[in-house]
Order: structure tokens, then sequence, then C-alpha cells
């Protein structure tokens, strides 16, 4: 078994270390580090030359992973980076979990950003243990350093033809002194970048071994259910805790304040009885709904807002076509196979927690938060003082069943630690799936408001851009860089709370943003009768890297061919810029003449996310970015009505299904440099690819998404 | 009180017959590789085989399932050898977070036991009952079909 779930000791250690601080940078001496961590099973006795790795004498690495594995292959992505720098034996490879721990810097995984953010520490903690394995194993030989190399998990000295491996030679390596400034390898030595290495965490997920948040079992575990108020902002105002009582299995019945949970000695007997509970509720707008909003959003649209950007100065002169349109994009739920759930367990020694959370920092400081105030509320004494801090708050991450941005919240954890807290049992919360459906934070909804002004030789004079959402940074973000050559533009926007949560949602802003502005760009082209991909071409001119993933993608979907598509059959392209990684995409579509239902055949997508660490990741994430992105595009919505959520679980808010998962070819482009991310990127283009893919096919302009009930209903 | 024969072993169980199998394979048995993931029967993740066939465990109660032979998913591999579906599915790295693959794996075991040679439209009809949010389907249909070659012994 790989995967081991880091234990107590482990932290005991790090806590204890002199290198409490540092972070991302190797810094404790190997020697220092064995006498200090007498005990340290996760990692093993052997060698452990920072936070970030150790080697046992039975040759098996042990590497940290400090970023959150919910699908997207980071601890394989990660552990490739180490054992790179390492030269190890990549079947030695395991994975140890990071419980939060501020020791780790920067825990929060979100932003594609964890292989740029590790992409130097890690190899920089491999490439340090090689150096001192190879020190440790000359030294042993009686041999110059230089004489030697390292090989998959050995060092070998060909004059003397002796080989030792790193296990053996782990104790020794630890007496070296830590070098400052170990040599980093270039990308023409990568033996493990670059390569499709199988992911660590296949196997576990393949034979029910994984453990996920909702598989925590502890002993006296107990399980609790919940109902939050059906609409935003209401609160409890009455309940039948007498009617729960009598019945089997019932052991604590919770008000939160804005939610009532059961406690139970099954899971099973807490929702039955969370479901026949009768609760009255007070507040909430029972006048919210998507019409309401639509309206209020509609008409701010008319007035001008705060200037996100402007650059540039407006031509007056020389318009030959002012084009006009208004762009709307639903709200989303995350929708994360697994629903949200958390394990707690609260006594007067402090609290341990097991919490599938994308933020660990913050679930941490929640729960201290929400530990504080029950304190308060319920004046229980700890052992020695009001209040915890966060050393006394336990935390640990175990897989997660999917995030894409839900699990960066950390609602549930609060409750899980108020419903044991209050309870006096270590608790584990399930919500149900409609519970999860009406509770999330979701993807707001936006309204666009676009005029763009075209030259007599089909330039772009004048773009202008006003975006109407309910935050800023998730319905503006991705609006403000545009790759497009343009004399003026402006982007400008209005924020109007409803009172909906809204969170992030993969590629956040990006996602309809860059429907909204590539379904436009293409609306120009049609304006200015140029081909669209030649007309991307002209107003990408200064922008190589990008246009040379246009071009790709225009290469290998044939897009000069496209006129011998039969009727009702078009394609269509988007193309955009993230997460320091570019990707286009092209898709082909047909329209149903009778139902106005739309097929996606086929997706040629390029990517350029600079340097690969692991294409066959890369493509998976590239494949599950447009299944996501298909969803919303086609499939499901999230609408409000009487102030709340509508659906409630995947038959009303389905995911798109196996059969209808278009053929995807993604290629990408060979790249130096730095890693862009690539966990994103995949969403965003796959909208507008398929609107301008139904535009070219039937004629018909969507400029809403998601277009459930097909074409020629909209 | 209820007998349940899962993966070749009974078990007796003390709770509420009613109680749906899925929460008895996951509390009682500590069986968790199967999951809980919509409770109404529309997405698969809790897929397991009665008798053979697969079943959405979340709707299937104890009482229904009492006495009859139940594979899970911990009921696949043989020791340490991999099932034939498990095999390809490691081969092809087809899980991204894994929530649904239990569901997904059952299903494609159930699958080719029926249809050891399925046409594209007999996986279509098959996969479309379990849901991925992962977006895994493209991977999936590739392990179906490595796993139909290497058991004609073309790999």
């Amino acid at each position: 078994m790989r995967y081991q779930i880091q234990d107590q000791d482990r932290r005991r250690f790090l806590k204890n270390s002199a290198y409490l601080g540092t972070g991302l940078l190797i810094g404790v001496t190997a020697s220092g580090c064995n006498q200090q961590v007498p005990n340290n099973a996760s990692l093993n006795n052997g060698f452990q030359p920072s936070i970030w790795l150790s080697i046992g004498e039975d040759d098996q690495i042990r590497i940290v992973i400090s970023k959150v594995e919910m699908g997207q292959g980071i601890s394989t992505a990660l552990s490739m980076l180490v054992a790179e720098e390492l030269d190890a034996d990549w079947s030695k490879v395991n994975i140890i979990r990071a419980d939060a721990s501020s020791i780790y810097g920067n825990m929060a995984t979100a932003g594609s950003t964890s292989v740029r953010e590790l992409w130097s520490p890690l190899r920089q903690a491999g490439a340090a243990a090689r150096e001192m394995l190879l020190a440790a194993a000359a030294s042993h030989w009686g041999v110059p350093t230089k004489e030697c190399y390292t090989d998959t998990g050995k060092i070998f000295h060909s004059p003397s033809n002796s080989s030792i491996s790193y296990g053996e030679i782990s104790l020794a390596a630890s007496k070296q002194p830590l070098p400052p400034n170990p040599v980093l390898k270039s990308e023409n030595q990568f033996k493990i970048i670059g390569q499709p290495v199988q992911r660590l965490d296949s196997i576990e997920k393949i034979t029910g071994a994984a453990v996920y948040g909702i598989d925590i079992e502890i002993p006296g575990l107990k399980y609790a259910a919940i109902r939050q108020a059906p609409l935003f902002g209401a609160r409890v105002k009455d309940f039948d805790a007498a009617s729960l009582t009598s019945k089997a299995g019932i052991l604590s019945v919770i008000n939160l304040g804005d939610a009532i949970a059961v406690v139970a000695e099954t899971y099973w007997q807490a929702q039955k009885a969370i479901d026949t509970l009768e609760v009255q509720w007070d507040g909430g707008d029972s006048s919210l709904s998507d019409d309401k909003i639509q309206a209020e959003y509609k008409r701010l649209a008319l007035q001008d807002g705060k200037v996100e950007v402007e650059s540039g100065q407006p031509e007056t002169q020389n318009i030959q076509k002012t084009v006009e349109a208004e762009y709307e994009a639903a709200f989303q739920a995350h929708a994360t196979m697994e629903p949200m759930n958390c394990t707690a367990s609260v006594n007067s020694e402090g609290c341990e927690i097991w919490a599938p959370t994308q933020n660990p920092g913050y679930a941490q400081s929640q729960a201290r938060n929400a530990l504080e105030s029950g304190v308060q509320k319920l004046v229980r004494k700890l052992k020695d003082k009001l209040g915890f801090n966060e050393e006394a708050i336990q935390l640990h991450i175990p897989l997660l069943g999917g995030g894409f941005g839900r699990r960066l919240e950390q609602d549930y954890v609060i409750q899980a630690v108020e419903i044991s807290q209050q309870s006096g049992y270590p608790i584990k919360l399930i919500w149900s799936r409609a519970e999860d459906v009406q509770h999330d934070f979701y993807r707001p909804y936006t309204y666009h408001k676009l005029v763009a002004d075209i030259g007599s030789q089909a330039e772009l004079l004048n773009w202008r851009h006003r975006i109407i959402g309910p935050t800023h940074g998730r319905s503006v973000g991705g609006a403000a860089y545009s790759p497009y050559r343009m004399n003026y533009r402006k982007i400008d926007y209005h924020v109007k709370k409803h009172g909906v949560p809204i969170g992030s949602w993969r590629s956040i802003g990006d996602s309809h943003n860059t429907f909204v502005i590539e379904s436009f760009i293409d609306e120009l082209a049609h304006a200015a009768q140029i081909d669209p991909y030649q007309y991307r071409r002209n107003l990408l001119k200064n922008q190589p890297r990008i246009l040379a993933v246009l071009d790709k993608v225009a290469e290998l979907s044939n897009w000069s061919k496209r006129s011998n598509l039969p009727a009702n059959r078009g394609i269509g392209m988007a193309i955009h810029s993230g997460f320091d990684s570019i990707v286009a995409q092209v898709a082909e579509v047909s329209v149903n003449s009778s139902t106005g239902a739309v097929s996606v055949h086929n997706i040629n997508c390029v990517v350029d996310c600079g340097l690969v660490v692991n294409p066959s990741i890369v493509r998976s994430q590239i494949e599950g970015g447009i299944a996501f992105g298909l969803t919303a595009t086609l499939v499901s919505e999230i609408n409000i009505l009487s102030g709340r959520v509508k659906q409630s679980n995947f038959h009303d808010f389905p995911l798109l299904k196996f059969s209808d998962m278009p053929e995807v070819s993604v290629h990408i482009m060979k790249n130096s440099g730095l890693p862009g991310g690539v966990g994103e990127i995949g969403v965003p283009p796959i909208a507008p690819a398929v609107c301008n893919a139904v535009y070219d096919a039937v004629k018909i302009r969507i400029r809403r998404i998601p277009l459930r009930e097909g074409v020629l209903n909209s | 009180m209820p007998a349940l024969i899962v993966n070749g072993k009974k078990y007796e169980v003390d709770v509420d017959p009613e109680t749906p199998l899925l929460w008895v394979l996951r509390e009682q048995l500590k069986l968790t590789g199967t999951k809980y993931a919509c409770g109404i029967s529309v997405c698969g993740s809790c897929t397991v085989l009665l008798n053979g066939e697969p079943v959405r465990s979340c709707v299937t109660t104890l009482a229904m399932s009492a006495n009859q032979e139940i594979t899970t998913i911990e009921g696949l591999s043989v020791g340490k050898a991999l099932h034939p579906i498990q095999q390809a599915w490691l081969d092809e790295s087809v899980p991204e977070c894994g929530y649904c693959q239990s569901g997904q794996i059952m299903t494609a075991v159930a699958l080719l036991k029926n249809k050891p040679e399925p046409t594209d439209e007999d996986i279509d009809q098959a996969m479309s009952a379990v849901l991925c949010r992962c977006g895994t389907y493209l991977k999936v249909r590739k392990a179906i079909k490595r796993a139909v070659r290497k058991s004609k012994g073309v790999v």
C-alpha cells in the first residue's frame, strides 16, 4: 500500500524542529533531524534531509504531499519533481499526505498553482538529498565524490565497480551537511519529468481501498445528518425535537442557528430522522428569483459601471460597423461526486478533524473560531485554557472526491466541529445530495453587455465589455486580459449582491468571460465577413506563442476543409490564455433539425502549458475540463426560485453522461522553461467553441448558457 | 437477524432491515469502497453486484439483499491479483478523483460478463448509467476495450 495518513509523531517533530516557519526551503541538517525524530514512523527512521522526504533503510522513499489530492493527479506530479532530482527508483516512491501545518507554506489547492508553486522547492529537496547520498557513498568507499554518480535509487563508482542503494547508505547520508545550493538538472537530463508516469493513486482507487473524507472511521464514531435553511439567509425559528427522541438510535438534535443536525448511531437513522423533522424557519427573501436578478442586472447593464480596465483612446472616425450583444451565463453548482462531509472529534484535550478540504489552513482557523465561539456559548472549560490555538487542532486531509473550488469553503467543517462539540460525540457529518446541491457556493450568474466597433479594414477599433455580477473577482476575472489587438478597450462592472452564496468554480471568472469574449469575437468575425480563424490570426499577430497554438488547432482540426460539412453540422473555435497556459479548442457539433438538440462529436484541443511534468495527467485534466464545461454549456444549471435553489439532485441537475462525451484529441505543444497550470484550462474554451460551432451549423447565435432546450427553442 | 453474503463471506447484521444495503456495507461491514453520491438511484456510484447483476445499493434494502450473493469492489480482486477490469483501469490510469470509480468498475464487470465483446452502443448504454464529474469517460471506454482485447489474447 503506497498510501499512508501522516501520524502524530511526524507532526510532533514538525512542531519541535528548528525548521518551523521556513516553509518551502530545505533547512534542517540531516543529523540534527535524526536526533530530534526518534519515533518518526511515517517518514521512517532513515534519512530525512528536509520536510519533504525521507529514505528508509528499506529503500522506500516517502514524499510528503502538501497539496490536496482531489483527482487532479497532484500527488503523482509533485512526487515526480522530487524523484527526478533524487534520481529515485520510481517503484519505491510512496505518498505521505501532509496534515495541515504552516510549515508547508500555502497548502490551499486552487487556481492550478500547485506545480508552479512547488516546482523549485521540491526539486531542490530532491537534489539536496541526492548530493548527500552521493557524498556519503563516496566517503564510505574512500573515493572522490566526483567519481561517483547516481541512477535509479543507487550510487555507483565505476572504477571500483561498486554500487550501493540509497537505503543502504541512508543513515550515513543523514550525517552529511545539507548542501546550501544543490545543483538542479537541466531539462535534457530529465528521466521522470515529461514522462506519462502512471498515477500513484490509481491502485487504491480501483480496489476500493482509497480513503476519502466520507470513509473515515474512528473509535466511538456517531453519524450526523443535517438540514440547512432552504431559503438563503433564513434561520431556525422552531422545531419539534421531541418527535425524534423516541426514535431508535437518535442521540442528539442540535440547533446550529441556520440548520438542524441530528446525531445517531447510524447515518441512515440520522438522515431518516432529519427528513421527517418539522422545522419552522424565519427570514430569507422568498421573492428572490432568477427573473428578479436578471431584470436588475439587465437594468444595470444600461449604466456605466466601475472601470476595471481602460486602455487606448476611443476611435470615433473610420467606424465601419458597430456590433452589440448581451450575454448571460447561469449559476452553476460544483456537484462533486463526494458530497460535503467532515469528521470531527472535540474533547477537553483538543480537536481532531478529518476534513476533505482544498484549504487546510483556512479550515484550521475556521475550526478554531467555531470552537472558541462554542466554548464561549457553552462555557465549557478546556483542560488549561479557554479557547483553542491551531496547535490543539489536528487537521487531517483525506482524499477528496472532487473539489473544483467547492471545498475552498469550510462551512461543513465548522458544522462538524460544532456538532461534535455540542453533542459530545466524535461525529461524521454527511450532507445528503439535496443539501449539497442546494447549499453550494455557486458560480455566479453574470450578465454581459458588449459593444465593438470594426474599422474599414476589419480592424478591431473599440471594445467595450460591461459585466454585472454579485462579486467583483469571480464575475470580472479573466475579462481584463485580452491578447487581441484593439485600439481601445474598456471593461467596467457592477457588483450587485443578492444573497446567493458565491464561490470559485473550476476556472472561476474565466469560465463565463471566455464564453462571452470568444463568442463575441466570433460575432465580429462574421460581421466583418472574415473566417473566424483568420480573424483571430489577424488580431494575434503580435502574440507568437498564442498564435502558434491557434495555428496548430486549425491544422489538426482541418479547419480549412470546414465547408465540406453536411447540413446542420458545424465547427467552432475558441482560445484562452490563463493560469500561465494557453489552450485552443475546435468543436464539431450537429444540431438535430427537428428537436434542436446539440450533439458534440469531437474536440480538437491544443495546449501550451509550458514544460510538461506528466503528459498523461495533462490529457486527463483537459478531457475532464471539457466534460465539466460541457455540463455547464449543454446540460445543467442552477435556478433560484422563491428564495432558494430549485434543483436538488442529479435528476434535475444532471451531469454530462458517458454516451454524450465527445471524442477529444489533445495535442501538447513542446515547450521548455516553467510549467503552466492545467487543472482549469480545459473548461473556458469549450462553451464558446461549441456555441460558435452551433452558429456555424445553423446560424443561430447562442448568448446564454447553458443551452438546455436545444437551439431551435432558444 | 438478516444475514448478508458479501464477497463470499457471511455476516449477521443487527440493523433495521429497511436500511439501504449501501449504508450496511459502509458502516456495519466497513466496506467503504461502495460510495454514496445521490441516494436516489440516478448516479451509479453505489453500484454493487447482486447475484452477478448490477444494482444500486442506495435503494436496495438490507431485507431485499439478505441471503443473496453480493459482490463489492473489495471482492473483485483475488489476493493480490487484480480483476481483469481493474487491471485495464490501472493500465489506462482511469481514475481522477476516483469517487465514482467503484460504480464504474462494477458496471463494466457486469457488462463484460453479459457481453464479452460489447459494441460501442453496448458500452454507451451500460456506462451511461454511471456519472463521473471528473470526466473520465474516454478512459473508461479505452479501459473496457483493453480488457476485451486482453480477454481475446490481443494486447
